[in-house]
């Protein structure tokens, strides 16, 4: 292997010896290194330098030019956009009258008369709470009066008042029940039935109990017992 | 009065084609080689932020102009890579502002690649820088103690062979056997075992044929660079036989080396250069890639990487130092015709017959120690990577190179001596200094390796941004590569010397 690259050398050396030496162009390292190689004089690939210049002075005005041409006619416009809403137009004249209909069911029945001449005034009898007698002189010397409570939620609230035995002469009269409480809700209670009926009245068994058949204001359940005065009022009206 | 309008008609007519005359007078024609960069430098007294240069033809897409950064004087560098594909004719450089009217103020002539000059194509420069990167910074790390026993299983030759086979049987080994003992000697004996398993009289004839084989190609090239003008198949034929069998290859090189001389197409030292690029191409993408394969696995890996990575990177090395060698041929060739680019059909094939061997080897070797053989365990404990010969073989070659590209001898020297230094220090131990910590270091070669390639690539990123004509930037991508491998050479040797102190410790 060594002599093969000996000689291989040998011979490279002597080559490029004759080769440099029968060559027209001085001998220096770049022959020596490129041999007499065209290419290395070849002027190719230059670079090229460009130089910006300052920017220059604005020119002076031109001359103004001659007149133009007319112009040609325009294109039709768009169509307009949608007008604006108009005012509201006069009520029109009434209908014609309806055909006749068919006769309705029977009526219900009529509302009790007009009260009579107003009676001579009336007095209040008041009862103790939980229930008595009270005395009336209006159209009844004597009624019944009782009151029940409801325990809800750990205290006792007023749960009705019941007025019976009323006297069959108090029909159509107004009944009107008034009771209290004590300081400091200091609460008036009226309860009304605006005209006994004949059911309510001449019979010892026929109750008017508040508030189911007549209207209290404020509502019973509304109202401690723990705080109501000890009288109620009664009165026909 | 009719002789005046006359008169006035004729002055009128030839101002009037004269003044395209003029104006082509004032515009520069350019001559640039396709496949190369060219540069364009514009300075002076105006911003020129916004302006844009392209390469325009009705018949081509136009080619931009990427500017550099500006220098000092505000000047910039535009730059255009024209592919090798472009088509040749007359093409217009136009420039254009913000707010200024478009402008040709050029002419260029394209033509075909008449120089191979790698300083004047960067991809290909980094391609061959970044190789020459991780071959020298490996080299620097197989000092290391833990790469410095190589070892291979051979048999003990018994065969009988006919006499005519028998004498080139002794021929080749009498040849490696005068060889000094290197590294690169046990590599040859080694890479020839395959050969030699498969037949010994293979083994015997292959560098004879690869001899002729190598004429023929010298033959059949029309100059002695004409990598690109001799057969592929004939050139790749070469080149598979060399990753079989080095030795082979090497053989090739000298035939094909006798004949370019004897034809007379060595006429100076860069035709003998590309000799060597050729030979080497042959030779050295086997030894290199098993080298490598041996150190790759002496890293720690999990054992599916270990089964993957040696083998894969080790071949992909022995593809890149044969493209390599295919850029260095065409680069110090004296070309008389076009020049063919190169592409990367070869190499990759290169790289999978590498990766082919490797593994057919690993099959044929399986079982040598079961098969009643007699065989033997060679095992080298490099004193050194290289010999001093190869390093002034190298320090020269670098030179050489280095000087072709720039023709500046000064900037060869200074470099290519800088660049053998870290090869040049493979050859020599210190004994001083030595560093606790560096003592303490676990190195991993193919990991230093690729992080010294990507910082390596980082570098050539911002040179190429840098207001420098492509020769400029060419030098400086040399010059760069050479002050890192100078540094990581130095720092290799400190980090052997304290590591060794440490083991003996």
């Amino acid at each position: 292997m060594k002599k093969m690259i000996f000689f291989i050398t040998f011979l490279v050396i002597t080559r490029i010896g004759v080769s440099i030496g029968t060559g027209a162009t001085p001998v220096g390292i770049g022959n020596f290194f490129l041999g007499n190689s065209s290419v290395a004089s070849t002027n190719v690939n230059q670079i090229l330098g460009l130089l910006v210049g300052p920017g220059g002075q604005p020119g002076a005005a031109g001359i103004a030019g001659i007149n133009g041409f007319s112009g040609l006619n325009g294109i039709n416009g768009m169509p307009g956009a949608p007008g604006l809403m108009g005012q509201p137009g006069q009520p029109g004249q009434p209908g014609q009258p309806g055909a006749a209909g068919s006769p309705g069911q029977p009526g219900a029945a009529g509302s009790p008369g007009a009260p009579g001449p107003t009676g001579p005034a009336g007095t209040v009898s008041m009862v103790g709470f939980g229930g008595g007698i009270a005395l009336v002189d209006s159209c009844d010397s004597e009624i019944n009066v009782s009151m029940a409570q409801k325990f809800t939620a750990g205290i006792f609230y007023l749960d009705s008042i019941k007025v019976s035995n009323i006297g069959a002469a108090c029909a159509g009269h107004a009944l009107k029940v008034h009771l209290n409480t004590i300081a400091p809700s200091s609460i008036n209670i009226d309860c009304t039935v605006a005209a006994l009926p004949n059911s309510f009245t001449g019979s010892a068994t026929n109750v008017v109990s508040f508030p189911a058949d007549g209207i209290c204001t404020p509502t019973l359940s509304s109202i401690k017992v723990s705080e109501l005065e000890s009288k109620v009022g009664v009165e026909f009206l | 009065m009719r002789n005046k309008l006359i008169a006035a008609a004729l002055l009128g007519f030839f101002a009037f084609i004269n003044s395209p005359v003029a104006l082509a007078a004032d515009t520069p024609i350019l001559t640039w080689e396709r496949g190369k960069e060219h540069n364009i430098v514009l300075g002076g007294n105006s911003k020129i932020e916004n302006w844009k240069i392209q390469l325009l033809s009705p018949n081509q897409a136009p080619l931009s102009f990427h500017m550099s950064k500006q220098n000092a004087n505000g000047y910039v560098v535009y730059s255009v890579n024209i592919p090798s594909t472009y088509k040749l004719g007359i093409y217009t450089v136009e420039t254009s502002g913000a707010g200024l009217p478009k402008k040709v103020v050029a002419g260029v002539s394209i033509v075909n690649m008449i120089s191979y000059n790698l300083l004047q194509i960067p991809v290909k420069l980094i391609i061959l820088l970044l190789t020459l990167v991780f071959l020298i910074a490996t080299l620097s790390i197989m000092r290391m103690k833990k790469y410095e026993q190589i070892q291979y299983l051979r048999p003990t030759p018994s065969a009988k062979l006919p006499n005519f086979v028998a004498s080139f049987y002794r021929l080749r080994g009498q040849s490696v056997d005068s060889i000094k003992k290197s590294l690169f000697k046990f590599l040859l004996i080694r890479e020839g075992e395959l050969a030699h398993k498969i037949s010994p009289s293979l083994w015997a004839l292959l560098p004879a044929f690869s001899l002729l084989l190598g004429s023929l190609v010298a033959k059949s090239g029309q100059v002695v660079g004409g990598v690109a003008h001799v057969s592929v198949a004939l050139f790749f034929l070469t080149a598979l036989i060399g990753v079989i069998d080095p030795y082979s290859g090497f053989t090739a090189a000298i035939g094909f080396a006798f004949v370019q001389t004897i034809v007379g197409n060595v006429t100076s030292v860069s035709s003998v250069m590309s000799l060597f690029a050729v030979g080497a191409g042959w030779a050295v993408p086997g030894i290199i890639s098993s080298l490598y394969q041996d150190m790759f696995r002496k890293d720690n890996y999990s054992s599916t990487l270990k089964r993957v990575l040696p083998d894969l990177f080790a071949s992909l090395m022995g593809g890149l130092i044969f493209l390599d060698s295919e850029l260095l041929t065409n680069s110090f060739a004296n070309h008389v015709g076009p020049i063919s680019e190169i592409n990367l059909l070869i190499p990759a094939l290169v790289t999978v017959a590498i990766f082919a061997r490797m593994h057919f080897e690993r099959y044929v070797l399986r079982d040598l120690h079961l098969t009643g053989e007699n065989y033997q365990v060679r095992v080298l404990t490099l004193p050194r990577v290289v010999s001093p010969r190869t390093v002034g073989f190298a320090a020269l070659y670098f030179i050489g190179t280095i000087y072709v590209w720039t023709r500046s001898l000064g900037f060869a020297l200074i470099v290519g001596i800088m660049m053998a230094v870290p090869i040049s220090l493979l050859v020599i131990r210190f004994d001083s200094p030595k560093i606790q910590y560096f003592g303490k270091l676990q190195r991993n070669i193919l990991i230093e390796g690729l992080l010294l390639c990507g910082l390596m690539y980082l570098i050539f990123i911002q040179v190429s941004d840098m207001p420098f004509d492509v020769n400029q930037k060419g030098k400086f991508f040399i010059l760069y590569s050479a002050l890192v491998l100078f540094i990581h050479g130095f720092l290799s040797a400190i980090i052997d010397t304290s590591n060794r102190e440490q083991v003996a410790a």
